[in-house]
């Protein structure tokens, strides 16, 4: 596909690479928004950014560092990248990089899979949860910093191990999901390490094509136990377990439409979600009239344009 | 089926004893992914393969008694298509729009059939008149699109003549006939059928022949 002329989307910014992977010899080779790019070491210092293209390419003049990844603006930028007042804490907390995802999918079902609370029982059996415990408590769905970000907070949930950090055994978790930007989420989760303080996960999306994404992804922790492998084991199963779900959704990009898909009470999160996509007016990764395409009453056949189906 | 394409017509997916009492396959038709189904009492399914909850395939969930469960949150469907349970509310009717999508499904003839919205198929879920009495022998998928395959069977038959049948979607011969059902594009489902006096040798050389014409016309990877 080529660049999308999408204008929402092309004015935000996106992580495209952690940068201890990026050295003066290795630039990294990408594609965002549907245009291929080239992220490399600046001679001053910092990070370059170019498209690659038949005419030869253009400077990407909106490049920065920020929380150890690289972000790239393709258009002009509609606000800053997002604050994520924790990293400047001076913390006793640890960063690890969670490493980078290629999943085949809309970018948003991956956001929209990651503060999903009743899945926990069902993808992540005996870890997040466990068939004994499926109900979801209430929680809060809410706008905060001027009505720019999304929340779902006061969440909870029996868990038989939270993290690598803890023994297993059923405990209620607490969590805040933090969603600043369609593509961007966070975990504000109670640590059972370290009472009063939050460990934070975070996803940094950067939408490759409408229906396939890299997920680079953070987590910033109290764990004075494990090995970094350890937790990174812990994570990449879990993260696996959703891959599975995550490759077999159809449609592939995500439908806004509230006929498309049937949510349940414990989607409220998923619901304002949409409708707060829907109106932003994203185009990319968004289905808005997608109203269940059924194949039993529509007679639709193979080759007939849609995109989620794969022969 | 109210509000059926008038197109529909009639396509095999499986022979019946393919699938269990318990039991859950996927399949594809015509480039959609299906999911076929037996309760634990035997009651047959034949629905598009989607959760209408999040659009996950049902066919990596699992049958629990008279339901089949959606992998991704749990919800269970009963034959009726109607969701009857979501653990994440145990208390919670579900909602009357939380339905799985269905096609009519028959069983006749040894196949489990369904009535898609598709050219092709056959205008009743039954084999050729002159296969009555036939049993499914062996089912292989091929790299053409149905017509194609059907050309190549007349063109270069299994083991004796083959001619198509006056109806289309099929291929006969003296005591054997080969049906072709669209999976996707270039991809085609081939049941072989036999009569069911067929001596064990003479089944032996069909299935190896099958094999060699899909060794010919290998689907891609």
């Amino acid at each position: 596909m080529t660049r999308t002329t999408d204008p929402v989307a092309l004015n935000d910014w996106y992580v495209v690479g952690y940068a201890p992977d990026i050295t003066a010899d290795a630039p990294r080779r990408t594609r965002l928004l549907g245009q291929d790019i080239e992220v490399s070491r600046a001679p001053q210092g910092g990070f370059a950014c170019r498209e690659i293209g038949e005419d030869g390419g253009r400077t990407v003049p909106h490049v920065e560092e920020r929380y150890g990844f690289v972000w790239v603006c393709l258009g002009t930028p509609a606000q800053d990248i997002i604050a994520i007042p924790e990293f400047s804490e001076g913390s006793d907390r640890r960063f690890l990089h969670r490493g980078r995802i290629a999943v085949p999918i809309s970018g948003l079902r991956v956001i929209e899979n990651f503060f999903d609370l009743s899945h926990f029982s069902f993808v992540h059996t005996g870890t997040l949860g466990g068939y004994g415990n499926a109900e979801v408590a209430r929680y809060d769905v809410e706008f905060r910093e001027d009505g720019t970000e999304l929340w779902a907070v006061g969440c909870s949930f029996v868990q038989p191990k939270a993290s690598a950090a803890v023994a297993t055994q059923d405990t209620v978790v607490y969590y805040d999901y933090r969603i600043p930007r369609p593509f961007i989420s966070i975990i504000y989760k109670d640590s059972l390490v370290e009472r009063g303080r939050k460990d934070l996960i975070g996803l940094f999306i950067q939408p490759v094509e409408e229906t396939s994404c890299v997920v680079h992804s953070f987590a910033f922790i109290f764990d004075r136990t494990n090995t970094d492998t350890d937790i990174l084991h812990f994570y990449h199963e879990i993260f696996a377990q959703d891959r599975m779900i995550l490759i077999h959704q159809h449609p592939q990009a995500l439908p806004v439409s509230p006929l498309g898909e049937v949510p349940t009470i414990s989607d409220a999160s998923s619901v304002a979600y949409r409708r707060w996509v829907d109106q932003s007016g994203l185009e990319f990764s968004v289905l808005r009239n997608w109203t269940g395409d059924q194949m039993t009453r529509l007679g639709q056949v193979a080759g007939s344009g849609d995109a989620g189906v794969a022969a | 089926m109210p509000g059926v394409d008038e197109t529909a017509s009639w396509f095999p997916l499986m022979g019946s004893g393919a699938l269990r009492a318990g039991g859950l396959q996927p399949v594809r038709l015509g480039g959609y992914p299906i999911v076929v189904w037996r309760s634990a009492s035997g009651k047959l399914s034949v629905w598009r393969d989607r959760c209408p909850h999040r659009g996950m395939r049902l066919s990596f969930g699992e049958v629990q008694g008279e339901t089949v469960l959606c992998p991704y949150h749990g919800w269970s469907f009963g034959a009726d298509t109607q969701c009857k349970f979501i653990p994440a509310h145990p208390e919670l009717k579900p909602p009357r729009a939380g339905r799985a999508e269905a096609f009519e499904a028959e069983e006749a003839a040894g196949f489990i059939w369904a009535r898609a919205p598709l050219a092709g198929g056959r205008d009743v879920p039954a084999v050729p008149d002159a296969t009555a009495g036939f049993v499914p022998l062996r089912s292989l998928s091929v790299g053409m699109d149905a017509d194609e395959t059907l050309a190549a069977l007349i063109e270069t038959p299994l083991v004796g003549p083959l001619a198509l049948d006056p109806e289309g979607g099929a291929v006969l011969g003296a005591d054997h006939a080969v049906i072709a059902v669209p999976l996707a594009p270039g991809r085609t489902m081939v049941h072989l059928t036999v009569s069911e006096a067929m001596a064990a040798d003479e089944r032996a050389a069909l299935v190896a022949a099958l094999r060699r014409f899909r060794f010919a016309h290998a689907p891609a990877a």
